[in-house]
């Protein structure tokens, strides 16, 4: 079988080389209009760096246009007109607040939702909808998949998490309900199977039809399952059960699209399983979050890249001891060194995301990075104090729909200048303010996600 | 000294206590003096250390007020968070004085009537859906890389609240259903088989071109596969050289059987299809032999054309007609009950989906239920004219219903929370089987559970689980994830540092604590030879690795550890599994291991750390020349924040100094001999690790058979324990004890307990 004879290598190069195919362009109504910019969509993508940077060798001196890229950032010197770099946002939800220890898996909880994580092991978890799963239930009805979450971690830690944390919060960045947790996938092949289907599997019009019409019929019948079953239980099991409704009501939707939008994109060669090396893994990952923008499979997803608190070692850098442990280097310059090379390990494999997205070309010529806004980030700034204000956030992308790239700027009242801040509480600006302005780019309106005060359009 | 004390209490008293219990606990003359005691110095008098204060208004609801509060109290105490470490401690007497009060006096619990908790509806997780799929199918499938990771609460996979289902697991669950029953009854459409051979896939002769050639008597050969009984063409594409006065014969013979001969009368190298019809009665793999027996050869014939008779096959190809392999047909038989899919009537139909169902829901289905199924099997079936069909959409159905993929339990009043009732039988098998087996009741527990008697054999019942097999399930899931060995996945050694360790090793250290564990439960040991035990398993790696004599092989096979070895390993703290995962790259880490003693084998987690700062394991530094590891933990242990923990948790590990990062033994580290002598808080000191393995024994056994008691309940019933489960806790601890400790023991009282055994509504 061709997969298997062809190795990951020959799997990305069929992927640039296939990218502009026309297939599913054709399917696709927003693409058929291709002299007009705006009628091209804007997609949204996050993705998450766990337990913090170094700061100085991440936060750029000047402000404004004119600003050097410092060494953690250099490998985003081809990409420097098209990223903004971003000072002075905070995430005070993700401080103790008289909750205690656990701030790495409050970072994680707290990145997209701006809500304080409910503290407990297990029993009631509560955070907040996560701004890419509100972009999502207001757009994600246009394109095959709602959304798309996908995660670096393979394999989770055993039971215990953070603090008397639940471990749902450290490998979610995801909520589709302040509940509900959207698990991440971290297979590529299986992202690539949820968005093409498997290449393998040869059915005929009359089949899938066949097929269609059978699941629409289970659907419907285990629909009535659960609303019989729903009846007969107790507060809580309801909640349960609800969250199958919603999933069932999904897989609906689903099925009615891929009946209408018949998106063909069986040419590509599916990757295989999870590479060994944590390098090509993210970019496989990230040529899987590229490949669904291309394809307008989705327009809403997040990565988390590993949750906060990983304690991974960076053989490819030549860092054998683990990023969380390192991570309170104490001053010690040794470990920030290493730190550093982590830090600008992980900007490597955005900006080889990034010029993937520039390389990939929509139907008027222009590059689907002018038509992504892809925010790159962490829910702590100084990993040695768990520090959640000034955090290193950079947006790439969205030219075409106006954002301002090529700059630093500073959201705070400019106290965080010199990294001398030492305070909590943070003088800088909620970065829910920030999700809120992305969200009206989307042309999603929302008045309030987390701790937000008001939407920066400054972006 | 100022009290907030007023004497208005008796009034409360007396109205409460009018049955007139005279050894009911006081505040005033009980409670508080214990608090004044032990908790005053820091969180009394004025003093709110942590912005913790109890001092109490004692009038009126003075005291219940701040039910919040006297939760942490409770957690804090139970815990034993509080007193820090380095303070007087309660004794166990005192430590019960205050937990009982809490829980009657401000919790209102009525300690009579114990509340048995509830237990939030759970989705079968990745192991549990994989198991019961095996059990139900027979049929292996991969739901660790299919399925997303589930969440865990509490330290367990098995936890309702936590076990979400996601729409992607939803869509997952779809496709898994579509592969089951492909996996189990086979393609919806039967396509004729066809296998075919090339010259490369054939054996014996020669290959020249695209042919095999036979130049002297001998056979070619091809493995068949004759996947269902029936008839199936052999096709043969032959030619073959012409000398002397005859032809060239191609016998044809099956596993060594002469089964027919023809004469090749096409000269190569034009070759042409000779065929043979032959019928099968069972599936099987055949060896098809072509046999050359009447090789010629004259070198000294005039016309060279004529010298050599050879046979050259250019291919074979297999074909039957439209088939099914046996192995499905069987399932269907068995499906069917062993009527023909043709002949299926209503009755034969609403067997085959009673007995199904029952299985697949694991209880009975009620009347209005069977019939809603028969109407969807009548409704697919009048659509595509087929039963097979039909039935495969039902079981699909049924296999994505939440009666499959959530556990309910049934509840007569399920919106009363205060209503506290007996499981239900068929809820009790799953309980139980869910529990020892990760997986779906068999036959003999849904029989037992159905004659309403399951709850009177469970001594029996729990004891035949444990025996089965299939308990492998709970032995890695729990010990995966109390002893959190499942993290050895994650663990990557500095090869330079520890070229020891393998893929192989980290399997094989997996696997020896899992026989420890599974010896202990199926033998009913005492749980204390987790600690100190003179036995262990190993295979040769694990032999190798820990410097034991003699000849071992790939099998794991138990060892007794003679004196001299003893000093060395034996019980759970000495195997190379958790001394791996408590330990960071490059080095060990006497903070993770100390801890993990007071999480996994003392029950008494450290608080947690101030909030900015994580663990103290995080400034551990190494690389530091002027100062040694121990040494800058004790200037750290200076700050009083950190050294109330600290001081037992490091004190701990230091015992475990004497095994590297990966387990192994050593005496030495960087040139200097191992220091690993250790001193409690409370004083007691260590010489090593065996000092350690004593003091849990001897001084905190019942802190351990009630860690392990808790999290077996944890495991098993899918919540956290809550205080109203103290009571059930230390009632399994004192039976277990009485009984000689041992786990079976253990695990039957703690299936026996209330929590267990019963729920609120709610």
């Amino acid at each position: 079988m061709l997969v298997n004879k062809l190795g990951r290598r020959s799997f990305l190069r069929g992927l640039s080389a296939s990218i502009s195919l026309p297939t599913f362009c054709l399917s696709d109504p927003f693409k058929l209009n291709a002299q007009d910019k705006i009628s091209i969509p804007l997609r949204m993508g996050f993705a998450y760096i766990p337990n913090g940077v170094i700061m100085e060798n991440w936060k750029p001196k000047e402000l404004g246009k004119n600003f050097a890229l410092p060494p953690t950032l250099k490998p985003l010197e081809n990409r420097k007109g098209d990223i903004q770099v971003f000072s002075g946002l905070d995430h005070t939800k993700a401080n103790s607040n008289g909750d205690g220890g656990g701030d790495h898996a409050r970072a994680n909880a707290t990145f997209l939702t701006g809500c304080q994580a409910r503290k407990t092991a297990g029993s009631n978890i509560r955070v907040g909808k996560s701004v890419d799963q509100i972009a999502a239930s207001y757009i994600g009805n246009q394109t095959k998949l709602p959304s798309l979450e996908l995660s670096g971690d393979k394999v989770r830690r055993s039971g215990k998490c953070d603090s008397g944390y639940s471990c749902a919060y450290q490998f979610n960045l995801s909520w589709k309900t302040e509940s509900m947790p959207m698990s991440p996938e971290s297979n590529p092949r299986l992202v690539f199977e949820r968005l093409f289907g498997k290449s393998l599997q040869q059915d005929d019009n009359k089949a899938q039809a066949q097929r269609l019409r059978h699941n629409k019929s289970i659907l419907d019948f285990v629909l009535e399952d659960a609303r019989s079953l729903r009846r007969r239980l107790g507060r809580d099991d309801r909640e349960k059960i609800d969250e199958y409704f919603v999933a069932v009501r999904e897989l609906e939707e689903r099925i009615e699209k891929t009946e209408t939008k018949n998106i063909n994109f069986r040419e590509e060669i599916p990757p295989e399983g999870v590479p060994q090396s944590y390098k090509d893994h993210l970019r496989l990952m990230f040529d899987m979050m590229a490949l669904a923008f291309q394809t307008d499979s989705t327009r809403v997803s997040s990565f988390l890249l590993a949750h906060d608190g990983s304690n991974r070692s960076f053989k490819e850098v030549g860092v054998s001891e683990g990023h969380h442990s390192l991570s309170h280097h104490r001053e010690n310059d040794l470990k920030k060194r290493k730190l550093a090379k982590i830090d600008r390990f992980y900007v490597e494999q955005f900006s080889y995301f990034l010029d993937k997205l520039d390389r990939a070309k929509e139907n008027d010529g222009s590059s689907l990075l002018d038509h992504c806004m892809i925010l790159y980030g962490g829910g702590i700034s100084d990993g040695n104090r768990h520090r959640h204000v000034d955090l290193p956030v950079l947006l790439a992308g969205g030219k075409a729909h106006g954002l301002q790239t090529g700059r630093h700027h500073d959201f705070s009242s400019g106290s965080y200048n010199g990294h001398t801040n030492l305070n909590k509480e943070g003088a800088g600006m909620p970065m829910t303010n920030l999700h809120l302005g992305l969200l009206k780019k989307m042309g999603v309106q929302a008045d309030q996600i987390g701790d937000s005060t008001g939407l920066t359009q400054n972006i | 000294m100022k009290r907030f004390l007023f004497l208005f209490l008796f009034l409360s008293v007396q109205l409460q206590g009018d049955s007139s219990n005279n050894d009911k606990i006081q505040f005033e003359s009980d409670v508080l003096p214990l608090l004044e005691n032990y908790c005053y110095r820091c969180h009394g008098d004025g003093s709110r250390k942590g912005k913790v204060s109890l001092d109490f208004e004692v009038s009126g609801q003075g005291l219940v007020k701040d039910v919040g509060l006297w939760k942490r109290v409770w957690e804090n105490v139970y815990r034993h968070n509080m007193p820090p470490a380095d303070k007087p401690q309660f004794k166990d007497s005192e430590l019960s004085i205050i937990l009982d009060w809490i829980e009657e006096d401000i919790f209102k619990t009525d300690l009579q009537k114990e509340d048995p908790g509830r237990v939030t509806m759970r989705r079968l997780n990745r192991s549990e859906y994989k198991n019961t799929i095996r059990d139900l199918f027979g049929i292996h499938v991969d739901t660790e890389n299919f399925f997303p990771p589930d969440d865990t609460g509490y330290g367990f996979d098995t936890i309702g609240e936590v076990l979400s289902l996601s729409p992607i697991l939803m869509e997952k669950y779809m496709e898994m259903a579509d592969n089951i029953l492909a996996n189990t009854f086979g393609p919806t459409k039967t396509s004729p088989h066809r296998q075919m051979f090339t010259n490369f896939e054939m054996k014996g002769g020669e290959v020249i071109g695209d042919f095999r050639v036979l130049p002297t008597t001998g056979k070619i050969l091809a493995k068949v596969n004759i996947p269902y009984p029936g008839k199936f063409n052999f096709r043969v594409e032959a030619g073959a050289s012409r000398a002397g006065n005859e032809l060239a014969r191609l016998n044809i013979e099956l596993d060594g059987q002469f089964i027919e001969s023809v004469k090749i009368d096409t000269e190569y190298p034009s070759y042409k299809e000779y065929s043979f019809v032959l019928e099968f009665a069972e599936p099987s793999e055949v060896s098809f032999a072509m046999f050359f027996p009447n090789d010629f050869y004259d070198p000294k014939n005039s016309n060279r054309r004529f010298r050599d008779r050879n046979l050259f096959i250019k291919k074979l190809s297999v074909s039957g007609e439209g088939g099914l392999d046996q192995k499905f047909q069987n399932n269907r038989i068995k499906l069917l009950h062993g009527v023909n899919e043709k002949d299926l009537d209503e009755q034969s139909l609403e067997r085959t989906l009673k007995t199904t169902l029952t299985k697949i829901f694991r209880r009975p289905l009620s009347s209005s239920e069977l019939n809603r199924h028969m109407n969807l099997f009548q409704r697919i079936k009048s659509e595509d004219n087929s039963s097979f069909i039909a039935l495969r959409i039902v079981l699909k159905a049924a296999l994505v219903s939440p009666h499959f993929l959530f556990r309910e339990e049934y509840q007569p009043n399920s919106k009363d929370s205060q209503s506290i009732h007996k499981l239900d039988e068929f809820a009790l098998a799953s309980r139980l089987s869910y529990f020892l087996w990760s997986s779906t009741p068999d036959d003999r527990l849904l029989n037992l559970a159905g004659e309403k008697v399951l709850c009177l054999n469970l001594d029996q019942e729990v004891r035949r689980m444990i025996k089965d097999e299939k308990s492998d399930g709970f032995i890695q899931n729990f010990t995966g994830q109390w002893l959190q060995i499942r993290d050895l996945e994650l663990i990557d050694p500095d090869r330079k540092r520890f070229p020891l360790f393998s893929a192989e090793l980290r399997e094989s250290m997996r696997h020896e604590t899992e026989l420890l564990f599974a010896h202990i439960l199926r033998e009913n040991h005492s749980v204390f030879d987790f600690i100190k035990s003179d036995y262990t398993f190993v295979n040769q790696s694990m032999a190798q690795f820990y410097n034991l004599n003699g000849r071992y092989g790939k099998h794991f096979e138990k060892v007794k550890f003679s004196d001299a070895q003893l000093t060395q390993r034996g019980g759970f703290l000495t195997h190379a599994s958790i001394l791996a995962i408590t330990s960071n790259a490059t080095r060990t880490s006497p903070v993770k291991r100390g801890r993990w003693v007071l999480d996994n084998i003392l029950g008494a987690p450290p608080k947690d750390p101030p909030p900015g700062i994580t663990e103290l394991e995080d400034f551990e530094n190494h690389n530091s020349e002027s100062l040694s590891f121990r040494e800058q933990m004790a200037i750290h242990s200076k700050n009083s924040s950190c050294s109330s923990c600290h001081a037992n948790m490091d004190a701990m590990g230091y015992t475990m100094e004497n095994f590297d990062a990966i387990g192994k033994w050593r005496n030495f580290e960087n040139g200097k001999r191992v220091n690993s002598n250790g001193q409690l808080g409370s004083g007691e000191k260590f010489k090593g690790v065996e000092d350690l393995k004593t003091f849990i024994v001897q001084k905190k056994s019942d802190a351990f058979l009630k860690c392990l008691a808790e999290k077996l309940l944890i495991y098993g019933i899918g919540r956290g324990v809550e205080y109203y489960d103290r009571k059930a806790i230390i009632d399994i601890v004192k039976k277990t004890k009485l009984n000689g400790s041992g786990l079976a023991d253990l695990v039957i009282s703690v299936v026996k307990s209330k929590p267990f055994l019963l729920r609120r509504g709610g």
